[in-house]
């Protein structure tokens, strides 16, 4: 029997500078076979340990068809992402995982994706977005709507600049209060809406950001007729443990950490409990 | 079950007590200060027979309150070395509710992904049970259909039916024990056996409550149909106290935190609570059940919505009635059921 609470020693490869309190950290397991074995799919998380401190449970935002590391997209926000901030490349971490169901990449195969993310929510739509475009021809129209609080907070402007200019690809972005440089839209995420038109017979939404935008994006998708299977979240609660056990993650009868934490809006209605 | 069961004399069930302290660390009833907790004993000298139940469930010797789980060592190349609790015990003298609530925890823990320090304990555990024939004040096993006689979940499951006591035999460790036993046991004869089936049908008569108001707050709870005030009055009465979590024997949920200096230290985990106020509280201080009325619609939910009985196989009560003895607020299973079904206690009807 395996020891599932275990972690394995990753190194810190990598370390970029996303916003003031965001990097990104490309992580690679000390041993080789360790890492020849790390499959994931794009919406799975892994347990982060800082020994001494704890573990915290962060989504994957790279895709795996990267083989050599793997990047989590981290906000410093309490004491192990704070300690993680402090660690530069060579720095040893513990790893446990990959967990949760994953996105159903091989499901939407042939379809149009429309992606809508709220601040630090595009992270994990980042690793689903990165691998569609690795299998290019096997998706119809990708669309992305991504919003946040000011133009110093939208995330991977790199990419988010190179997806613009990437065919078959559409990128709306927005800011709920604007600076002197920014000459983009200005309102909530809801507002980018206006400027697409989806078929919602053909269009799979995934959906990622603070729990007060749900609610107002699945209502604009529900408006434009949307089904509630074609409306796809992933969520955010407490995984202590990752593995279904601790309890801390659940919402109704589901654990988010094992049944999640990608849900289908459909899903998401039956938990009868606020998300 | 002709063919398995034994019997004991009584007078030679000390015999038999010495013979599982040498199969491994025995825990049995103990009376102290006025109460009966189960403990690590030497001898049967030392047991209380005379005991409805204990305070604590005997859980704790399968998941203990705090235990370690690794040892760590950050400086250097980052060793981690888990710890490892495999000491053989024998637990004597539980209850149906205890081994029904044992047999639950055993299907979550060993379920899906296991649990490797849970099931080295349990592997490493023998369980001897003793029929109730008299419920308590505040036994409702019954209506848990976790008692007062069980068919499964027990090593060997002993019944007091006069002179002697029926040894019903469950598992290959049970029947190993009784071997080891050697003239220790008899073959029950059919006389017994229907002395110990009258027995456990005269127990079942003694309970003054039925078993329709558990599948009726089953359906209520599943079904979304319970009032939010009710919830909120729940929430009023409720203290936060993470009692109810202490002494449920089906309770597991727990948190994980690292304890040292110097980059050295220990990964322990420990009880946790979902009645307390920071379960689900997130960095950066989302907490989606910031209100304790949430906190108690989940743990009823989780005990008896139909949704989650269909993932443990059965609901999340034994009847063993140790949180009507804890409850400061009188919102035990029992009050809260009848709160939902008939509105009783509660100053909103349901």
């Amino acid at each position: 029997m395996d020891n599932a609470y275990l972690p394995k020693i990753a190194k810190i490869v990598d370390v970029q500078q996303e916003l003031t309190d965001v990097r990104t950290f490309s992580l690679r397991f000390a041993s080789d076979q360790d890492q020849d074995d790390f499959h994931y799919k794009p919406g799975q998380f892994i347990e982060l340990s800082m020994l001494g401190l704890g573990e915290a449970p962060i989504s994957i935002s790279s895709s795996p068809s990267r083989k050599s590391s793997f990047d989590i997209t981290v906000k410093a926000i309490g004491s192990v992402t704070q300690a993680l901030h402090a660690q530069k490349p060579g720095s040893l971490v513990g790893v446990r995982g990959p967990y949760g169901n994953g996105f159903p990449v091989d499901e939407v195969a042939g379809m149009d994706i429309l992606f809508v993310g709220g601040g630090i929510g595009l992270a994990p739509l980042r690793s689903l977005l990165v691998n569609l475009l690795d299998n290019r021809s096997s998706y119809g129209r990708i669309t992305l709507l991504y919003g946040a609080r000011t133009p110093s907070e939208l995330l991977f402007k790199q990419d988010l600049a190179a997806w613009a200019m990437t065919e078959g690809m559409e990128v709306h972005t927005t800011v709920d209060v604007a600076d002197e440089s920014w000459t983009g839209n200005v309102g909530v995420v809801t507002t980018l809406f206006a400027k697409i038109s989806p078929d919602p017979k053909q269009t799979i939404a995934f959906v990622c950001g603070p729990p007060v935008m749900f609610r107002f994006v699945i209502a604009e998708l529900l408006k434009l007729g949307f089904s509630d299977d074609r409306i796809i979240s992933t969520l955010e609660r407490y995984m202590k443990c990752g593995i279904g056990k601790c309890g801390h993650c659940c919402i109704g009868h589901k654990y988010v950490c094992v049944d999640g934490p990608v849900f289908n809006y459909r899903e998401i209605k039956t938990l009868q409990e606020e998300i | 079950m002709a063919e398995r069961a034994r019997t004991i004399p009584k007078g030679r069930i000390g015999e038999f007590i010495k013979l599982l302290a040498r199969e491994g660390t025995l825990i049995a009833p103990v009376a102290r200060s006025g109460e009966t907790v189960f403990s690590t004993v030497n001898g049967p000298e030392e047991i209380s027979f005379d005991y409805l139940n204990s305070l604590l469930p005997p859980k704790r010797f399968l998941l203990p309150q705090t235990e370690p789980m690794l040892t760590y060592d950050a400086n250097g190349r980052c060793e981690m070395t888990p710890v490892y609790d495999e000491e053989k015990r024998v637990i004597f003298g539980l209850r149906s509710c205890d081994v029904g609530a044992i047999a639950f925890l055993d299907h979550f823990f060993l379920g899906d992904i296991p649990d490797i320090y849970y099931a080295k304990r349990r592997e490493n555990t023998t369980i001897i049970s003793i029929t109730c024939q008299e419920p308590g004040e505040n036994c409702f096993c019954i209506c848990a259909d976790c008692g007062p006689f069980i068919e499964t979940g027990f090593d060997i499951q002993l019944t007091d039916i006069g002179e002697t006591y029926l040894a019903e035999i469950g598992t290959e460790r049970g029947a190993e024990l009784v071997g080891k036993a050697g003239d220790l046991f008899a073959e029950a004869s059919d006389g017994e056996i229907e002395r110990r089936n009258e027995l456990a049908a005269a127990a079942e008569k003694r309970f003054k409550s039925t078993t329709t108001y558990f599948s009726a707050a089953i359906r209520r709870i599943s079904t979304e149909i319970v009032p939010e005030e009710l919830w909120q009055e729940l929430g009023d009465r409720c203290l936060a106290c993470g009692g109810c979590s202490y002494v449920c024997p089906t309770c597991s949920c727990f948190n994980v935190a690292d304890l040292g200096s110097g980059g050295t230290g220990v990964r322990m985990r420990c009880w946790d609570s979902c009645a307390l106020g920071g379960f689900t509280r997130m960095a950066g201080g989302h907490n989606p059940r910031k209100e304790k009325q949430d906190r108690r619609n989940r743990r009823f939910y989780h005990k008896l919505s139909y949704y989650y009985i269909q993932r443990q196989d059965k609901h999340g009560c034994v009847g063993c009635g140790r949180c009507i003895t804890v409850c400061p607020g009188e919102i035990d299973m029992p009050a809260v059921v009848k709160m939902i079904v008939k509105g009783e206690n509660a100053k909103v009807k349901a």
